[in-house]
């Protein structure tokens, strides 16, 4: 028996539940910021788009009235920023990047250094990062297949979780903030309580696991919870072809989180070999996901309860990164083609 | 450097026609012939003591997240350089294991080798030369095998580890790789228990003594001579048995070069060159990283990293790197520009390989590419060149040729290529 989300870890939701229409789906602006874009995080407040990739760059973007502003940058990271995660309450941003180097900032971003540094908090890519809800740890994902709990105050080790077996690709918080998920290469879900650090289970995604030969490739890319804790969407590849070319079908399975069974397996009704980068339950009853691969960027939403997607729109480029505005009828998009781009999920305005 | 002129003699009842004619057949099919070489052959007088190990990379490794890092360049992907044993020369982190055995090695960074799809770029590396030519040619363990395997030689000459394939081509069957998986015991090396010894011997003989008869009444063939030359092949690896048993390693160093696949060929690729076999290839797939290519990398790399290492450092301690050519290539590179699948491309412009052994500097950076590894900006090395130079390495004139029906003269390496005398120390 697993803890169910209490009405208050429900409030953690960023947003309210405002009716939307992913059908609608419609880009309303975009900023060019010179490298491909791995991950981007809209703040709490709505304010600000915080994004970084293919470059050591964290970058800051004004956001008002469904348009950026004028991008601010800081030069900390020693490679490629690969994760970027809010304290639920703002003031403060987490970041991290390819080298093992994990960032907490005050932020808006006044200075020009970070509030603390760990400058090697895994060995090796740190593509992960999760806030617990009450926003006192930030949690890391390694290459050197560890978890690891910091102090958002001061960035101190507080909790070590050992146990996979390859390198870790997504990590989230249960909405109570007593329980954590994290998923490696292998398709192994871990399920750790805390803060004892205790772990629980193991979930099995084996299915988002491909191995060819001397190839092993895919994992889960995207962990989240729904609002409510009763499910757990992990998100990736299945279906593989060829592993090298990037063959497969963008997959959302869903997971009854008190039993562990399979709820549903969310793929496109139309080929988009492609992976799912990020994937998220909106409170309007959907799982929105972004894509990215070999038919480039798709935009796909499932109403929950079915499995035929509400929508499939073909983006520009892939899409790394993902993130829903406070307002909850806006995403924000960081794409390989160096584009951030604000997307509406509302019909325009007659 | 052996001048032997090589004789490939017509068999009765074969024109060089029809052999041609086989041969231009077989490489319409992308095949090596069908398997029975149409002609005899000889071996040079003095076989030079070299030998031949080749790491193949196969779907072309990354010369950005291997050889040739470019941290912090656009094109550089998001993997560091790290330091080696050599002070100034840096390797991709991604190598660990082998940066500390980068004393032994040349790091070849500027071919440009003008091929950028797979059968023809392993092919254009394996025997310097392009597809189409009508004639297949034999690959590069095949010719070293043939030149350098003396014909008492116990075991066979080649064996290739993790491939499969037939790549004589006219040098004929006996040069083609004996194909071992590696990561598994190589099956029914042992006698039947059905069968004793004293019938084994008198089987084998009667065998032998018709081959002798059917030869000797001139209605042999090379077909027949392949066959019969199967069964020699079949006799030596079972009177070597153990050749590929790597329970017979010690559990350290099965555990130093990793349990893993790659771990194991390249155990065993130690096991054979120890042995006395003259030629060995090693395959390493997966490497077409069109997709995901700093995931794939960073996992293939980590697989080939401590078992080359392992492989080099051991060579070197046993003193067996000193008559051994050891290549580790693929056939070709990827570009620099990473795609919208996070993948990177094939690219022939600008790529590495690693060379070490006796004539190959220990060590080296040979070639540049620019900031970006777009293109090479010094020494650029083409294939022809390369080929040329590899067998200079093994003590074989690469300027020689293959005679065939007594009066055709096929030149053993593209005549319009060169040794590349800057390469060789």
């Amino acid at each position: 028996m697993f803890l169910q989300a209490t009405p208050d870890a429900a409030q953690t939701a960023p947003v309210a539940a405002p009716a939307i229409d992913p059908t609608k789906f419609r880009e309303v602006h975009n900023v060019s910021l010179g490298r491909c874009l791995l991950a981007c995080r809209v703040d709490p407040s709505g304010k600000f788009v915080a994004t970084g990739g293919m470059n050591p760059q964290l970058t800051s973007v004004p956001l008002a009235d469904s348009k950026f502003g004028t991008a601010e940058h800081r030069a900390v990271h020693k490679g490629w920023v690969a994760a970027l995660a809010f304290h639920p309450a703002g003031g403060q941003l987490f970041t991290s990047d390819y080298t093992g180097m994990l960032c907490g900032w005050a932020f808006p971003l006044a200075l020009e250094t970070p509030t603390w540094t760990q400058s090697a908090a895994h060995k090796g890519w740190v593509r992960t990062l999760a806030v617990s809800p009450d926003g006192s740890l930030v949690v890391t994902g390694g290459n050197d297949n560890m978890v690891r709990c910091w102090s958002t105050v001061d960035g101190k080790l507080v909790r070590e979780l050992s146990g996979h077996t390859s390198h870790i690709y997504a990590l989230a918080f249960h909405p109570t903030g007593m329980h954590l998920v994290s998923a490696d290469l292998r398709g192994i879900v871990k399920h750790w309580e805390l803060p004892a650090g205790r772990e629980v289970r193991e979930l099995d995604f084996k299915t988002m696991y491909g191995e060819q030969g001397d190839v092993r490739l895919s994992g889960v890319r995207s962990l989240t919870f729904h609002p409510d804790g009763r499910l757990l969407a992990c998100a990736g590849m299945s279906s593989f072809g060829g592993l090298g070319d990037g063959i497969g079908a963008p997959t959302v399975t869903l997971l009854d989180w008190q039993t562990g069974q399979q709820q549903a397996r969310l793929v496109p009704k139309e080929a988009h070999r492609s992976f799912v980068s990020k994937a998220f339950f909106h409170p309007a009853g959907y799982v929105l996901a972004a894509t990215g691969g070999v038919d480039g960027g798709a935009f796909l939403a499932w109403k929950l309860g079915e499995t035929e997607p509400s929508a499939h729109i073909k983006l520009k480029d892939s899409a790394w990164g993902l993130d829903l505005h406070p307002n909850g009828t806006q995403l924000v998009c960081a794409h390989h083609d160096h584009q951030l781009r604000i997307y509406d999920l509302l019909p325009p305005p007659a | 450097m052996s001048h032997s002129k090589l004789k490939i003699e017509r068999q009765r009842g074969i024109s060089r026609r029809t052999v041609l004619g086989g041969m231009v057949g077989a490489a319409a099919g992308g095949l090596c012939l069908n398997g029975f070489a149409p002609y005899g052959w000889t071996n040079p007088v003095t076989p030079p003591k070299k030998r031949l190990l080749v790491i193949v990379h196969s779907g072309g490794l990354s010369q950005l997240e291997s050889w040739d890092p470019k941290p912090g360049a656009a094109t550089g992907g998001p993997n560091l350089a790290i330091s080696t044993s050599v002070p100034g020369t840096q390797v991709s982190e991604l190598l660990p294991h082998t940066s500390q055995q980068i004393h032994h090695l040349t790091l070849l960074r500027s071919l440009d080798t003008k091929e950028d799809n797979h059968g023809p770029g392993r092919y254009l590396m394996l025997s310097g030369r392009r597809e189409g030519s009508g004639l297949v040619y034999p690959t590069l363990p095949c010719v070293a095998s043939s030149f350098l395997t003396p014909p008492s030689h116990p075991l066979p000459g080649y064996f290739s580890i993790g491939g499969a394939g037939r790549e004589a081509a006219f040098l004929g069957t006996r040069y083609d790789p004996v194909n071992v998986p590696g990561d598994k015991p190589l099956a029914n090396l042992a006698r039947s228990s059905k069968l004793s010894e004293a019938s084994e011997v008198r089987r084998q003989s009667l065998r032998q003594k018709l081959n002798d008869r059917f030869t000797a009444n001139q209605r042999g063939s090379s077909d027949t001579s392949a066959y019969s030359q199967s069964f020699v092949q079949a006799q030596q690896l079972m009177q070597h048995n153990t050749l590929f048993d790597l329970s017979q390693e010690s559990p350290q160093d099965v555990e130093r070069y990793g349990k893993h696949r790659m771990g194991q060929r390249c155990l065993l690729a130690r096991r054979l060159l120890e042995r006395g076999v003259t030629c060995v290839q090693v395959a390493h797939e997966g490497y077409d990283s069109h997709a995901e290519n700093f995931n794939l990398h960073l996992d293939l790399l980590e697989q080939f990293d401590r078992p080359f290492a392992c492989l080099i450092s051991d060579l070197a301690q046993r003193g067996i790197l000193d008559n051994t050519i050891v290549l580790a290539l693929g056939e070709f590179g990827r570009t620099p520009n990473i795609n919208q699948r996070m993948g990177r491309d094939h690219w022939s412009r600008a790529w590495s390989i690693a060379m070490a052994g006796p004539g190959i500097g220990k060590g080296r950076i040979f070639g540049k590419t620019n900031d970006q590894g777009t293109e090479v900006t010094e020494d650029p090395v083409n294939a022809a060149d390369l080929y040329h130079t590899f067998l200079d390495l093994l003590d074989i004139d690469s300027t020689q040729k293959y005679t065939i029906d007594g009066h055709e003269d096929i030149p053993i390496a593209d005549p319009a290529g060169k040794i590349v005398e800057k390469l060789i120390v």
